[in-house]
């Protein structure tokens, strides 16, 4: 019989997947996880969740106000942050940008802000602007251009070369190459990726009021602070049949483009 | 009206595709340029447009030196040059008219084109190549629903449409079958005959070089080996060509 992995590998694979147990009981002392607290936890939490069992029914209509807040700033935060993208996308790809330098300035851009995450953009724009829906915004905006503009500008790269050849050998304008070769090929993605991004949106925007930048998340928080847990049930409701809506809705739209 | 005057074509990555090319073609020939894969078929017929841009020597097409020519100047040079390639290349979501219609963006101005504002004229010229081609029933319909003879029907329908002096065809049956191939290649002949349209048609296939060219260029390595009438493609030649396993 012929041996499947040569003692090289077996040693390898050893050590390595002894190196990562040790890791992880290292990890687990160092963050105090004791499994005793989880366990002795169990009581309270089922109490916590007998309490989401009777959500407070009459709490529906401030809970509508701030869930359209919610979209609007999710739709708002979206469309702007689409117009941004679509455009900077191609300066981002290395098919049409311009020159190499503004190809290697736009991504090195786009890199860094992918890195900063929502919360924390939520939490500086609150810092600036205060409590409300306009911070929330700001920071949708940022987070889904670093989304969008990753995905858009990969789509331009990987748009089949041989239309742009032909365009751009009648005679053609860099800018007629791509709005004769280069667009019609990504428009159907270009719009499923907006889509997509709305819906990540919609639940983003849920977490950005977390940090007090408004919308459904504020009363989400302040509810629990209260430990009014029926209104929490409540919102938590609402919110879980809205975002099913919204992305059936947002697939559907999908599925009749592509 | 075509003079290659010692030209070489180094790639970014060292490979030395053209090795000293000297061709002069003179308006209204049909050409076909033949080789095995790789021998730089492709690339020669792509410094005609500019596509390729050569590395020595000199390349003067229409009377301008090409090597020399500013963006500008080479766009001008382009929308006389037709080309059409192996794989179609027609955008494929778009109609078959608007891909006929590419033809002209050479000539009006780019704000026009992007709000697809293109003069009367133009339409009707480009259904009228469309009827060239005996496609104008498919105007309307999308590019990929058409097969694979037809989609190089448009393609020829589009360079057409640049009203041009010289087609370039690199392989452009190489994906069809053979009684597609022989309409394409008639549709080339008969342009050539009768609007004067000078044509380099890069082929493989030597028996279709042999029935439609009156001129015969074989090219292996970078480098001419073989430039005369068909009848003079001999065995001999075709092995000084190919090497001495192609037998054809």
């Amino acid at each position: 019989m012929a041996r499947v992995l040569t003692t090289k590998t077996k040693v390898k694979i050893i050590a390595i997947s002894s190196l990562l147990t040790i890791l992880l009981i290292i990890s687990g002392i160092l963050i105090e996880f004791n499994p005793i607290a989880f366990i002795k936890g169990i009581p309270r939490g089922i109490e916590f969740f007998a309490s989401f069992l009777k959500p407070d029914i009459t709490y529906f209509k401030p809970i509508l106000t701030k869930l359209i807040e919610t979209l609007q700033i999710a739709l708002v935060g979206t469309t702007i942050a689409a117009i941004i993208s679509v455009i900077y996308s191609f300066f981002a790809s290395h098919v049409t940008a311009p020159s190499r330098a503004i190809y290697f300035i736009a991504r090195t851009i786009m890199n860094v802000l992918r890195t900063i995450p929502d919360i924390v953009l939520a939490a500086v724009f609150v810092a600036i602007f205060g409590i409300g829906a306009l911070p929330g915004v700001l920071a949708l905006i940022f987070f889904s251009f670093g989304i969008m503009t990753k995905l858009m500008s990969e789509d331009i790269d990987a748009v089949d070369r041989g239309p742009l050849e032909a365009v751009k050998s009648v005679g053609a304008t860099r800018t007629q190459v791509i709005a004769f070769a280069v667009i019609p090929q990504v428009v159907p993605n270009f719009i499923s990726y907006i889509l997509y991004t709305f819906e990540v949106n919609v639940r983003v925007s849920i977490v950005l009021g977390l940090v007090g930048a408004g919308g459904i998340g504020q009363i989400l928080i302040e509810n629990i602070r209260l430990f009014q847990y029926d209104k929490v049930s409540m919102i938590i409701l609402v919110t879980f049949i809205a975002v099913i809506i919204i992305d059936g809705f947002s697939e559907y739209i999908r599925k009749k483009i592509l | 009206m075509i003079e290659f005057r010692n030209v070489v074509v180094v790639y970014p990555n060292g490979f030395k595709a053209l090795k000293g090319i000297n061709l002069h073609i003179s308006e209204g020939e049909f050409v076909a340029i033949i080789g095995p894969s790789g021998a730089g078929k492709s690339t020669l017929i792509r410094t005609i447009n500019g596509l390729v841009r050569i590395t020595e020597g000199d390349l003067i097409v229409e009377g301008k030196h090409v090597q020399k020519l500013k963006d500008n100047e080479l766009r001008l040079l382009r929308r006389k040059i037709g080309m059409i390639f192996q794989s179609f290349n027609l955008v494929k979501r778009m109609s078959v008219l608007r891909n006929v219609l590419v033809g002209r963006l050479g000539y009006v101005s780019t704000l026009k084109s992007l709000f697809n504002l293109f003069p009367k004229e133009d339409i009707e010229f480009a259904l009228s190549n469309l009827e060239k081609v005996g496609i104008r029933e498919k105007a309307y319909v999308r590019a990929d629903q058409l097969s694979g003879g037809q989609q190089q029907r448009v393609a020829i329908a589009r360079a057409l449409t640049q009203q041009p002096d010289i087609m370039l065809a690199d392989e452009p049956v190489a994906s069809l079958d053979p009684p597609t191939a022989k309409v394409v290649m008639d549709y080339l002949k008969k342009f050539n005959e009768e609007l004067k349209i000078t044509t380099l048609v890069n082929l493989h296939d030597v028996e279709l070089a042999r029935a439609y060219a009156r001129r015969i260029i074989g090219i292996r390595a970078g480098e001419i080996v073989f430039d005369g009438k068909p009848e003079e493609l001999t065995r001999d030649v075709l092995i000084r060509i190919y090497g001495k396993w192609q037998e054809s």
